[in-house]
């Protein structure tokens, strides 16, 4: 179903090794031209708020309109945290500008140094190990992200951004718990067999949700590996032979057993194995187990991991040194990722982000290290429209700390990736991120049919109206054709309430009133079961 | 937590009373026991004590001499028949519970050991439609004021006592057409269970016929709630009953069966007070002491309890979170644990959720009342495993889950400050998370089985907790001391807020409160604890 790649580049290349250095610079162009090409749609608007990439895909855009329910769509979404603050601008270097070797005087990366991506920026040598993903077009490179009036702590900062709010903003909820819940609306009423997201490391606030936490966390890969070897979190044996341990051993026996995703998790990690190798890296493990529960067909949608250790104030180093191995480390990883899941194709489904709560100070300081700054790039890796989105900054226009302004907001990259990547509807992603961000154009919307006109007409339900309600609201759906239809109303615990129709229905819209006098407020949910499929909303009564 | 190492510790036989340190540990088990999860100010007082003894017997002569409160007007206005009334005697149990101790403990026991239902009395149409609530509440107070006189009287008072007698259908006993229901259970459930502790049987079926007999002849007048003995539907022929011939009545059986069967009766008693307060393998060895010294104080229950809640055995580390909670024990001990009051509108939630899993206060199943408090089945499985099952404890955490982020009628996410402040100091993380899982884990947090975090600590490598700073400390004093589960417990707490950014503010009235995500940080890492196995224990 993702047919989008046919533009790549051919694979093999020669001279495509990622080294440093002179020798390579022809291929180095070739990139560049491409490069320049995907970063056209910006560079013709200029900077400031046009943050968009190249302009969204029309065709693309009218297939929003047939969004696949969540069993269609097997995408995945891995998000890589890189805990600390990244220093962004030793990360993608802008090796043209002076201000940058000014402000740096130990730590900066050379022109010659660093690898370049077009005449103006390049990255770490240390992210050698990424040129095949770049080369083949399978990684995109999105310059100055942030947000209005940064926050330079590390717990409110990593807050704002698994959160997705603004920084004025408290939100309890993760943009990732958000999505999820939007797109599994029957979450409560009938919650899925397998995890709606799985963390391995990483700020557990990404999967937070009204209905708390949507993801299962494992410590790290060893911990994944003693979850399957006891068949669940909690070891049964190793427990005292006395009084206490028995009643724990049952109880941890329960526990097991009541694990809603035991069953989903073990056949996916028995159903697969890791189809090639993997550094030696804490990282480089946790994503080896993400590879593994894909291919082994868990219907996950969103993974997180974690590396920490960015935080780099002392002696952070240039080519080497403390942040070359955590951006090596990172780059090993991905690419090691990518390299297992192309080994059965599966490389097509998977979408990786980095993200960090920060960037770093401009101002190398006094201990050849970086303090915690604003704004600084995203890398996203796999089946992207390659390239580099948004204008590094100019290292001119800085904010009162002396840090680069923010040009693209961090939440047009969730967008896009609502949007696209996961086929939400633009009204659903605006719901789920609280706001209106541009679509960067980096991944290609999901296609459901190359024939016009072929996509299924599909039953729709509506919004209920009004929403808060106080005592009684209608429901609203469309049916594409007769059929048996039920309407069930259920509190959030999944506790029927009641059965509003249960009979046959004509095709067209229908509206249904229904009357919560007797009801307590709040949250409830609304289900359709129709022969062309079910669905489920909330509905809220504020009494 | 002071803990003796496994190899040291004695396997105490008898009811020697404990005289070894009076610490923290050995405060919290007696807590837990006697009340409903550990409350700070309840686990500060009894840590005060001089001694176990000094804390047993305060508390229980405490219970002893409770006054109770005044009844409720619906109660005093007439009789009710009104299921809103009969919640009312449940949440009024509710808040006993959470703010009581150990007298509610023992309504507890009883009202499982004397079980009643309520839903059995407004069922029937023979039976006490228009006045079931205030029976019900007659019968708490019944349990209130004699749970911890005589054995004897008390079992004699129940037997007596008008929701039971409607209950066992002793209302519907006359000469000529003995009904067995009251009869058996007196023997069975309520005074000697039907075999001694070596096996043998304590009674015939013959005999439960003539108690039927002998136990004939009771009523009840709804407009007082007082049962009354009606000579006229009175058996009053001679019964044989344990080898026994004379024209015995309820008082007569009573005093027969504790006479002709009192070792029965005490070892009985005893075992089922073993395995509600200790441990649910009962020990025979000690329960045969108990029961030896019941006798010897002439079944005064007070005395049994002191007795027991004293010794050396009862604070053998080996039962220090032995027991499984019950539902009940369960959130109310997390109401305790996190000084959460039951709002109506939560306790309402909580009897809803019971009432779902069948667990609903003053409701029990069956006349043996609920398994989880009872003895061992035939086959040795311990009672206190019907408490869990793969829909039951799933049900516990997002029950407990709901109440933290107010998913309920009440609607108030939980905030942690307060009982940060209470349990630990707020700002300090490493500390914060151990004292929080230790506050409300009855286990030694070194055998919870806390997750294991790879990753290191978020935030500067440089500044890590390890690390030493100018003056030559590590930045966090002890950090090489700490503990795995410490470490992990406050990476789990901590997730990508790094050590040093943790902290708490003080508004302009001088409370403390916290920023958001550092609340948000605690009722994930409390969400966390109260899902893992070990919170399930007491």
């Amino acid at each position: 179903m993702c047919n989008h790649h046919n533009h790549k580049p051919t694979k093999n290349r020669h001279g495509a090794s990622l080294e440093h250095g002179e020798a390579h610079t022809q291929d180095h162009q070739s990139w560049t031209r491409r490069s320049f090409l995907s970063t056209l749609g910006i560079g013709a608007l200029g900077s400031g708020l046009m943050l968009g990439g190249i302009p969204v895909n029309a065709m693309a855009r009218t297939k929003f309109l047939n969004r696949l329910s969540a069993a269609e769509n097997d995408r995945i979404l891995i998000l890589i945290q890189l805990s600390g603050g990244n220093d962004g601008l030793n990360t993608v270097i802008p090796f043209e500008n002076d201000v940058y070797y000014q402000k740096r005087p130990t730590i900066a990366i050379t022109k010659e140094q660093s690898i370049q991506l077009n005449d103006e920026i390049g990255i770490h040598p240390a992210m050698a190990s990424l040129e095949p993903l770049w080369g083949n077009g399978n990684m995109a490179v999105f310059n100055n992200v942030g947000y209005e009036d940064p926050n330079r702590s590390h717990a409110r900062a990593t807050d704002i951004w698994t959160s997705g709010s603004s920084s004025n903003m408290n939100v309890g909820t993760g943009w990732a718990g958000r999505y999820l819940l939007e797109d599994n609306p029957d979450y409560i009423a009938n919650p899925p067999e397998y995890p709606l997201g799985v963390r391995i490391g990483g700020s557990a606030t990404l999967f937070q949700s009204e209905f708390g936490n949507l993801g299962v966390t494992f410590g790290g890969a060893s911990q994944f590996a003693q979850f399957l070897e006891q068949g669940g979190f909690y070891s049964e044996e190793d427990v005292p032979a006395n009084e206490f341990g028995r009643s724990l051993s049952f109880a941890r026996k329960v526990a097991n057993s009541s694990f809603r995703y035991l069953e989903s998790i073990q056949n996916a990690a028995d159903n697969s194995t890791n189809l090639s190798e993997y550094p030696d890296s804490g990282l480089a493990r946790s994503l080896s187990v993400v590879a593994r529960l894909v291919r082994g067909g868990l219907p996950t949608k969103v993974f997180l991991v974690s590396r920490g250790g960015f935080d780099t104030h002392n002696n952070q180093g240039g080519i080497e040194g403390g942040h070359a191995n955590l951006l090596a480390d990172i780059a090993n990883s991905v690419q090691a990722l990518y390299a297992d899941l192309e080994a059965d194709g599966l490389q097509d489904r998977v979408l990786t982000m980095t993200f960090s709560e920060f960037g770093r100070t401009l101002d190398e300081n006094s201990s050849q290290g970086t303090d915690h700054g604003s704004s600084a790039p995203v890398m996203v890796f796999g089946p992207v429209n390659g390239g580099i989105y948004g204008e590094h900054a100019n290292l001119i226009d800085l904010d009162n700390s002396g840090d680069p302004v923010y040009e693209m907001d961090y939440r047009s990259i969730y967008s896009s990736i609502l949007t696209s990547w996961f086929g939400l509807e633009i009204d659903d992603t605006e719901t789920v991120l609280q706001g209106e961000f541009e679509d960067l154009g980096f991944v290609n919307a999901l296609a459901t049919s190359n024939e016009p006109g072929s996509a299924p007409i599909s039953f729709t339900l509506h919004q209920n109206y009004p929403n808060p309600f106080n005592p009684s609201t209608n429901i609203s759906f469309v049916l594409p054709d007769a059929g048996a239809v039920k309407v069930s109303v259920y509190d959030i615990k999944g506790s029927l309430i009641e059965v509003l129709t249960d009979r046959t229905l004509r095709a067209g819209e229908h509206t249904i009133a229904f009357d919560a006098r007797n009801l307590a407020s709040g949250t409830y949910i609304y289900r359709l079961d129709t022969p062309f499929g079910s669905t489920s909303r909330k509905m809220t009564l504020l009494k | 937590m002071t803990s003796t190492p496994l190899a040291k510790r004695k396997q105490s036989t008898g009811l020697t009373p404990y005289t070894d340190n009076w610490g923290k540990a050995q405060a919290s088990h007696l807590v837990r026991r006697t009340h409903f999860g550990n409350k700070i100010s309840d686990l500060n007082r009894v840590r005060a004590f001089a001694s176990a003894t000094e804390a047993a017997e305060t508390l229980v002569d405490e219970a002893v001499n409770a006054v109770l409160p005044d009844d409720p007007s619906w109660y005093t206005n007439g009789t009710s028949g009104n299921v809103l009334d009969m919640y009312d005697v449940q949440f009024q149990r509710m808040d006993n519970m959470y703010n009581g101790g150990f007298l509610e403990r023992m309504v507890l026991f009883w009202s499982n050991h004397f079980a009643v239902s309520y839903q059995n009395m407004n069922d029937l149409p023979g039976k006490a439609p228009n006045s079931y609530s205030s029976h019900m509440y007659k019968y708490v107070k019944l349990l209130q004021t004699d749970g911890l006189g005589d054995f004897r009287e008390l079992v004699r008072s129940v037997s007596k006592n008008s929701a039971m007698v409607y209950y066992l259908n002793n209302y519907n006993n006359e000469a000529g057409q003995p009904n067995e229901d009251f009869a058996r259970e007196l023997l069975e459930l309520f005074a000697l269970g039907p075999n001694d502790k070596d096996g043998n049987t304590n009674y015939t079926e013959n005999d439960v016929a003539e108690v039927a007999r002998a136990v004939t002849g009771w009523r009840v007048n709804d407009a007082n709630l007082a049962s009354f003995f009606d000579e006229d539907r009175f058996d009053s022929g001679e019964k044989t009953i344990l080898g026994q011939t004379a024209s015995y009545d309820l008082d007569g059986v009573v005093d027969l069966v504790f006479s002709q069967r009192e070792a029965e009766a005490a070892w009985f008693i005893c075992n089922k007070i073993y395995v509600f307060f200790v441990s649910a393998e009962p020990d025979a060895t000690v329960v045969q002491t108990m029961a030896e010294y019941c006798i010897s104080v002439n079944f005064d229950l007070a005395a049994v309890l002191k007795n027991l809640l004293s010794s050396a055995h009862f604070y053998d580390e080996r039962f220090m979170g032995c027991r499984i909670k019950s539902p009940i024990e369960s959130f109310i001990s997390f109401f305790r644990q996190f000084e959460i009051i039951p709002s109506d509108d939560i306790k309402e939630y909580i009897r809803v959720e019971m009432q779902g899993l069948n667990e609903e206060l003053l409701r029990p199943d069956t006349v043996f009342g609920w398994s989880g408090y009872n003895p061992p089945d035939s086959d040795g499985t311990p009672g206190h495993y019907a408490w869990l099952n793969t829909n039951l404890m799933p049900a516990r955490w997002s029950i407990i889950s709901d109440l933290i982020y107010g998913n309920n009628d009440d609607g108030d996410v939980y905030d942690p400050i307060r009982i940060a402040g209470k349990v630990s100091d707020p700002l300090n993380p490493f500390s914060l998370a151990e004292d929080i899982a230790e506050h409300i884990l009855a286990l030694p947090l070194n055998q919870v089985g806390i997750r294991e975090v790879e990753e290191d600590f978020a935030g500067n490598p440089d500044l890590h907790p390890g690390n030493i700073n100018n003056q030559g400390n590590e930045y966090v004093p002890g950090y090489s001391e700490f503990p795995e589960y410490k470490i992990n417990l406050t990476k789990i707490l901590l997730g990508e807020i790094p050590w040093y950014e943790w902290t708490a503010n003080t508004d302009n009235d001088g409370n403390l409160y916290y920023e958001d995500y550092f609340a948000e940080a605690l009722r994930q890492y409390i969400s966390y604890l109260i899902q893992l196995p070990a919170y399930q224990l007491i």
